[in-house]
């Protein structure tokens, strides 16, 4: 009697195991990372300002606190420094961005990541 | 008769003190196991929320070879707050001494979006402009229910 009781007690536990490692899987599946994509479309300098656009091509919202440009290999700035009108950029939506006082003369690239995603475009 | 008895009453005891001791052996190492699965789950889930990726421009890092200073900026791209003191990178398969590390906002954490810079020495290694290398970065995590998640990422740059 006691080994079966035990037998059975086993067989719960691990039919719990079972039930707890699945959901576990779901859970940590609800906890990866989703990586935003985006893209500068194109940039021009007006020899005052840079005028950038860029677009959300995924699926997750983009918060310009977590978007960073670099231009020519220098210091990363982020957006929201040179974007106050909105906070998100939402799947498909195209903003343009003017980043003035960066000092610089002639800028040939300017980069853009968020969160993993990055793309750059030649300034025209 | 009452031999018979006795003898059964005895295989029976030893039985029941047998079974006993066998379902507590059991028991015992079936939570042995219930605590490391539940170890194990807590590690991926930290692992699952530690990410960090590259801010700077690959195609163009600042290098400076006569004082040995690669500058690169990390962004925490996870949902747990990164430790900044607790960083490794690598550069083109050897180890890197850190000499110097700051926010690039006012704030003290490394929390997400946020971006670290790090100014690197590659110890004996040349560079010339226009070269290019892969670049290994490291982190860890604060301690997220116990314990810390740690996360790795490769990217090939090249020197400006």
């Amino acid at each position: 009697m006691i080994v079966g009781t035990a037998l059975l007690g086993i067989f719960a536990l691990a039919s719990m195991s079972l039930t707890e490692s699945t959901q576990m899987a779901a859970s940590i599946d609800e906890m990866a990372i989703q990586e935003p994509e985006l893209r500068a479309i194109n940039a021009t300098d007006d020899g005052v300002t840079i005028h950038v656009n860029i677009t959300n091509i995924g699926d997750e919202n983009i918060d310009y606190e977590h978007m960073w440009f670099t231009i020519d290999g220098g210091e990363p700035f982020q957006a929201s420094q040179h974007h106050t009108s909105t906070s998100l950029l939402f799947p498909g939506e195209i903003q343009h961005i003017q980043i003035s006082g960066t000092g610089l003369v002639s800028p040939s690239r300017i980069f853009v990541s968020a969160l993993g995603a990055t793309s750059a475009v030649i300034i025209a | 008769m009452a031999d018979g008895g006795a003898s059964e009453m005895l295989m029976l005891i030893t039985g029941l003190i047998t079974a006993g001791i066998a379902a507590s052996v059991l028991i015992a190492s079936w939570g042995g196991i219930a605590n490391s699965i539940e170890s194990s789950k807590m590690q991926v889930e930290a692992d699952t929320m530690t990410k960090a990726s590259l801010t700077s421009d690959p195609m163009d890092m600042a290098w400076n070879q006569t004082a040995c200073n690669l500058t690169i900026h990390i962004q925490n791209s996870g949902k747990l707050v990164l430790k900044n003191d607790e960083i490794g990178v690598i550069v083109n398969g050897s180890e890197t001494s850190i000499s110097g590390r700051r926010m690039l906002t006012s704030t003290t954490d490394w929390v997400q979006g946020q971006v670290l810079e790090l100014r690197i020495c590659p110890i004996g290694l040349v560079f010339n402009p226009g070269d290019e290398t892969v670049l290994t970065v490291i982190v860890r995590s604060e301690e997220y229910r116990g314990v810390s998640g740690t996360y790795a990422f490769s990217e090939v740059i090249r020197f400006g």
